[in-house]
């Protein structure tokens, strides 16, 4: 199967032009970052021509996240940052030629304020940038107490009911297994809604191959169900060092 | 009123007096400029304003409009508070503010200091750090209105004002207050009229707070206040610290209008021992249940009744589904809103809420303009008084442990 290296937790001590080099020298297949704002557009563009690699995500800008902050769209005080948030991502992803923009919703109450103010983020995001996938992701509460979205039914609900054609879900095993389990159940329910699965151990997040999971098996399933696009690998290196832990790859390869 | 504060959005500004509470000044915030005058026992006030991210022009005219009128209140010295990451852009209006206040106020020096150390937000060699990453490689660089490229804030205040830009060092700070008025007439004399000051600690602040007792301005995060009620005290100018809130012991009720984890199991445990009462969306839509109706349940039962909003997500977004997210939202909104005031008709004089919105449609729905802050509940939750005979709780969604309700109106109604 392919593989993207999430350059949000992987090759970190890079810039982000030399992790995308970095993730090419140990034969990713494609990339996706979190936050690339500071980093010149040209230069990012350069290592991915250079490399050939996809650059298949980014997200919106969390916010002031030692604040307490981590997304900010479903957060009805904050519409006007959450806005340029949007702007941001959305143009940074045309720039670099980037499929997807992670819409961050940030921690709320839950109530329906928030809902409201979260879809109408989400709508606006799929009508300014109709070429591009707008992606949604539910979190767990361990890792982010309070966040807005944490189950996949609650995306789903999202996606049927605004009606979009680009918005889809981003599938992270890690998240899911925390929050409900039931892995494959999931990904059949909410197949042709999800835009891309990324994985990571559980319970720690670290290297596949390890934990609770069996993320070997379960990768093996959704290339037999078809699933054919590049899976994105979202961990926290265990011993830091990303090349170190990357004796995993092998076997995912095949 | 002696210390007046003027703070750039309403949480930070909540903080702030939350903080001068905490170090024994009988401190109100004010939503927006008050149109009469404070309360005569307030020793600090905070004037909120939403100034953050608007035109400099049009905060300068708000923020001296504050100024004016704390100035009436008495007060002889001036704070104005920002947020700790100093957001802000080169045309950005912390500088013009403080150029304006200084120049309404004479005073003949400002200080600089956002630091913050409870979150990690530190100023070393007149850098912002936050925890161990300078302000621009923090991720506000990337912030998407006011990015912060440039952690050195005696650059990002030189470029938003004519005024010189001076630095007190830590080193100075370690020795003490002396030695920090020491360096801080030193950077006067060479022409340097805006200070940058180091703090990494809140001894560092404590420092500061003693080396500004004479300062008329002031200016940072709400860390920069935690050492100024001991020069009011060593004056003789407040009390000592209070403690003295005093409660009351009315009618209590309780709102909750929140989904989050924390709120639905307050809910679950208030619930099984006090009488409580859902809310359907639907029930308030169809006009089956009225604010009246539930005021008259509410004010009619015995110990610490709760009304509080269907809180599983299913039922919710079922709901939504039905009628629209926004409707629900909405007349969720004003059927608390109506309720808090028919409460306050029947007499209820303890009023507890949960969740952001619910609070703040009830502080809204009640024309509350002032809040004195009272002991802390939980942290980050203060009890507040309102007025004569209403005090309040107001908790955002996920603060509070499992018995916040309970505990909340043994606080309110006075108990230590």
């Amino acid at each position: 199967m392919q593989l993207s290296a999430n350059l949000g937790f992987l090759f970190t001590d890079l810039t982000l032009p030399d992790a995308i080099r970095a993730a090419k020298a140990q034969r990713f297949d494609a990339v996706e970052c979190h936050f690339p704002f500071d980093q010149p557009e040209a230069d990012v563009s350069a290592a991915l021509q250079e490399t050939g690699l996809p650059m298949l995500g980014l997200n919106t800008w969390p916010g002031d996240r030692g604040g307490g902050d981590f997304g900010l769209c479903a957060l009805p005080e904050r519409r006007e940052e959450a806005r340029a948030a949007m702007d941001q991502a959305i143009a940074y992803a045309r720039a670099i030629g980037c499929a997807a923009v992670h819409v961050m919703a940030g921690r709320t109450d839950g109530g329906a304020e928030a809902e409201a103010c979260f879809r109408e983020a989400l709508s606006y995001a799929c009508a300014a940038a109709p070429e591009l996938t707008i992606l949604i992701e539910p979190l767990n509460h361990r890792d982010v107490p309070g966040y807005h979205l944490v189950q996949m039914d609650h995306a789903a609900r999202i996606i049927d009911d605004l009606g979009h054609a680009n918005l889809r879900i981003m599938y992270d095993l890690y998240h899911a297994q925390i929050m409900r389990g039931d892995l494959n159940g999931q990904f059949t329910a909410h197949r042709d809604r999800i835009g891309h699965i990324q994985i990571a151990s559980a319970p720690d997040r670290g290297e596949p191959g390890q934990g609770e999971v069996d993320l070997l098996w379960l990768c093996r399933w959704l290339a037999d169900q078809g699933w054919d696009r590049p899976i994105g690998a979202e961990y926290k290196p265990r011993q830091g060092d990303t090349v170190a832990g990357l004796g995993w790859m092998a076997a995912f390869r095949d | 009123m002696k210390l007046g504060c003027i703070g750039d959005d309403f949480t930070g500004s909540s903080d702030l007096a939350n903080t001068l509470t905490r170090q024994g000044m009988r401190s109100a915030v004010y939503v927006g400029v008050p149109d009469g005058p404070a309360e005569a026992e307030i020793e600090a006030g905070v004037v909120a304003l939403k100034s953050r991210s608007i035109p400099a022009q049009e905060a300068v005219r708000l923020s001296l409009e504050a100024l004016d009128w704390l100035k009436g209140q008495g007060c002889t010295q001036f704070l104005f508070k920002y947020c700790s990451t100093f957001d802000s852009t080169a045309d950005g209006n912390i500088g013009p503010v403080a150029e304006a206040l200084a120049n309404a106020l004479e005073a003949p020096r400002a200080v600089f200091c956002p630091a913050f150390p409870s979150t990690g937000r530190a100023v070393f060699q007149g850098h912002l750090f936050v925890g161990d990453r300078l302000l621009s490689e923090s991720g506000m660089q990337n912030h998407p209105l006011t990015p912060m490229t440039d952690p050195d804030l005696r650059r990002v205040l030189a470029k938003q004002s004519q005024t010189g830009v001076g630095h007190v060092p830590l080193a100075q700070v370690s020795e003490g207050a002396e030695a920090v008025r020491a360096a801080m007439e030193a950077e006067q004399a060479e022409g340097r009229r805006f200070i940058v000051a180091d703090a990494i600690t809140d001894p560092d602040l404590m420092t500061l707070g003693a080396a500004l007792a004479d300062d008329v301005l002031i200016t940072g995060g709400s860390g920069i206040a935690l050492g100024l009620p001991a020069n009011f005290r060593a004056r003789g100018e407040i009390g000592e610290a209070t403690g003295d809130w005093s409660g009351e012991a009315g009618k209590a009720a309780i709102l909750s209008g929140s989904c989050s984890i924390a709120t639905r199991g307050q809910v679950a445990r208030h619930k099984a021992q006090h009488p409580a009462r859902e809310i359907t969306a639907e029930d308030v839509l169809d006009g089956r249940l009225t604010p009246e109706d539930m005021a008259d349940w509410l004010a009619g039962q015995e110990g610490l009744p709760l009304a509080y909003s269907s809180a599983d997500p299913d039922i919710v977004r079922a709901t939504q589904d039905r009628h629209g997210t926004e409707r629900v939202a909405g007349a969720l909104e004003a059927f608390f809103a109506a309720t808090a005031r028919a409460l306050t008709a029947r007499g209820v004089r303890r009023l507890i809420t949960a969740g952001g919105e619910t609070s703040g449609a009830v502080v809204e729905g009640l024309g509350l303009t002032a809040l004195s802050i009272g002991p802390e509940i939980a942290p980050g939750v203060p009890a507040v008084r309102a007025s004569d005979d209403l005090v309040l709780a107001l908790k955002s969604g996920n603060f509070g442990g499992e018995d916040f309700f309970a505990e909340a109106a043994a606080v309110l109604e006075g108990a230590a």
